[in-house]
């Protein structure tokens, strides 16, 4: 499992991968799709300096989305219904921890999160303004937290 | 009742079938069996008969599983579009939705919900956050991980069959075949 100084390597060099292509808005899906990617990495980055969070209003040591059923189980908090013994996407784990824990930045890491899915269903038609408002805004709101809150000092310029 | 057999066997009128059954309560079984159908067959047949009646059990059991299963899946997944419809109607009147589908996997335990939506940008953004709203509170209150995704297709052309792979299941449909 990463550190989270690997995830803040990773966000680092999505973001700049991003900014290499973002001026040229001709890979407008693309930005969705690097841009919730680094929000991602921003994200495993805070649960792992924080540890202490919460899962259903309990508190749970965590480090990595993906220990999220283990941790549960440590605190003997019920597991969801439809959770398997098979390992489902730690999307959904990290999507529980980042709704409930972070919700400064919840809606906006969600809101990347589902436009970067529905990127398959858009023929490569986001617009200009489409990406500013979806991919652009929510990433730069999300760094600026985690520069504020977690030291991180995330270089976001798309301008 | 050993003598009884050893003196039937010794008298002439008993036919061949009844001393080879004498031999067999002495306990040379080998003898007792004389063509195709010995201990061996016999046993291997009751043993397939047994298989299949435990796997005739197995199936039963799962395929129950299996029902209560999908039950609880489709209950969800119609409670999930239901809310989301709702609230969407009250507090996002210019968002439509066109659509509702699903999919889910009893191995994987996933439950997802997509809706095409027509929207503006800024409904668009209310209607994740809606969303987010909905997912929380099915896991608070029915302890279920449901996901929740959207394509808005004002002003393009969505691939509807890329759509309709990924979420077999039409919700309208399924509530009327529940009617």
């Amino acid at each position: 499992m990463p550190l989270g100084s690997q995830h803040v390597q990773q966000a680092s060099h999505n973001i700049e991968f991003l900014t290499s292509f973002y001026k040229g808005h001709k890979y407008n899906d693309w930005s969705i799709t690097v841009g919730f990617y680094s929000a991602l990495h921003i994200i495993e980055n805070a649960i792992f300096v924080k540890k202490q969070l919460t899962y259903k209003g309990k508190p749970i040591t965590i480090e990595h989305a993906d220990d999220l059923p283990d941790c549960a189980a440590q605190s003997k908090i019920p597991p969801p219904q439809n959770l398997s013994s098979t390992p489902i996407t730690p999307h959904k784990f990290r999507n529980i921890l980042v709704q409930e824990n972070f919700p400064d930045v919840g809606d906006f890491y969600m809101l990347l999160y589902r436009e970067s899915r529905a990127a398959r269903y858009k023929k490569h038609q986001f617009s200009d303004n489409e990406v500013a408002l979806l991919a652009k805004a929510p990433l730069g709101s999300i760094v600026d937290w985690s520069n504020k809150n977690f030291a991180t000092s995330f270089v976001f310029n798309l301008e | 009742m050993a003598n009884r057999i050893t003196s039937y066997l010794n008298s002439q009128e008993i036919p061949d079938i009844l001393k080879k059954a004498s031999v067999a309560v002495k306990g040379d079984l080998d003898g007792f069996f004389d063509g195709p159908q010995n201990f061996q067959a016999l046993l291997r047949d009751a043993l397939d008969r047994a298989k299949q009646q435990g796997v005739k059990e197995a199936i039963d059991k799962v395929a129950e599983g299996i029902t209560e299963h999908l039950k609880r899946h489709i209950y969800e997944v119609i409670k999930t579009a239901s809310l989301v419809e709702s609230l969407a109607k009250k507090s996002l009147p210019n968002l439509q939705i066109r659509d509702c589908r699903s999919k889910f996997s009893f191995d994987l335990g996933w439950i997802n919900v997509f809706f095409v939506i027509n929207s503006s940008l800024e409904d668009e953004i209310l209607f994740s956050n809606l969303l987010n709203g909905v997912e929380q509170a099915i896991l608070k209150e029915h302890n279920f991980i449901i996901e929740t995704f959207f394509v808005n297709d004002r002003d393009k052309e969505v691939d509807y069959p890329a759509i309709k792979n990924d979420y077999p299941f039409n919700i309208k449909t399924i509530e009327l075949e529940k009617k």
